[in-house]
């Protein structure tokens, strides 16, 4: 089968970035994006990303802002080498799976489960952050680790599902 | 991104601009660091933080704002966020900003 071909940021090494490439391999990919820790971390990735994610799958505020959330959780919860973002059609969902090379950590779990039953903080009292997986969870349908851990799967309703 | 100051009798004015993301957090630190300086040094009443040249925000920046307001309501000042564009809007109802901010289109 013939794997999609990533757009590379930075200089993954080509051992993860074939073993990001053989975790996708599905014939209706929409989208894949490897990038290594410093890409990560500098804008410009996240502005070429939004402007190369196929146009018309999402709104384009919630790309937007679900890639800025999935990187910035990459650098905050995790010792990220490299990052992959896979994106497919499934029915009247978008499915976004980010890889994560280590795999996700789990001190992340209590924090997904907090934001999946509607946690939100007490901007009075409680530390100003921690907002990335709640606003992720009113982004997305529904928000799960793969079982090896590699992957925070998204399934995000398709923009032509809204109504105008 | 940028962001500059104007001091008005009591009110200060925050123009920010651009596009505000994780990737700004040393910004961030400086927007908390400067406004805390200038509630300091001035008899401060309102802190308007105008939003009308900003493009997009994540995360981080609610955090930054929240801290800002922080500072401004230790000192009994107003904290009002103006003129955000439809999709920072929305990006506000989603954490239910509100609850502690006055927002104004």
């Amino acid at each position: 089968m013939q794997l999609l071909e990533p757009t590379i940021f930075g200089n993954p090494s080509p051992e993860s970035v074939e073993r990001i490439k053989n975790a996708f391999p599905h014939p209706n990919s929409a989208y894949l994006t490897i990038m290594d820790n410093t890409a990560l971390r500098d804008p410009i990735t996240l502005d070429q990303i939004t402007k190369q994610f196929p146009a018309g799958l999402l709104r384009e505020f919630d790309l937007f802002l679900m890639l800025a959330e999935c990187l910035a959780n990459a650098v905050g919860y995790n010792n990220i080498k490299t990052l992959g973002i896979h994106a497919r059609q499934r029915g009247k969902m978008l499915l976004v799976s980010v890889f994560h090379e280590p795999h996700i950590a789990e001190s992340v779990d209590p924090v997904i489960r907090n934001a999946h039953d509607g946690w939100l903080p007490d901007f009075e009292k409680d530390p100003p952050n921690g907002l990335g997986f709640p606003i992720l969870f009113r982004l997305a349908y529904q928000i799960t680790i793969s079982s090896d851990r590699a992957k925070l799967q998204l399934w995000i309703r398709l923009k032509s599902t809204f109504n105008p | 991104m940028a962001f500059k100051f104007k001091l008005d009798n009591d009110d200060l004015v925050v123009q920010i601009s651009g596009s505000l993301t994780f990737h700004q957090h040393m910004e961030g630190e400086q927007l908390v660091y400067q406004v805390a300086t200038l509630m300091e040094k001035n008899n401060i009443k309102h802190v308007r933080m105008n939003f009308s040249e900003v493009q997009r925000m994540d995360s981080h920046w609610l955090g930054v704002l929240i801290r800002v307001l922080r500072r401004v309501k230790e000192k009994h000042a107003e904290f009002v966020i103006e003129k955000p564009n439809t999709d920072i809007s929305r990006l506000f109802d989603m954490v239910e900003l509100n609850r502690i901010a006055e927002i104004r289109a």
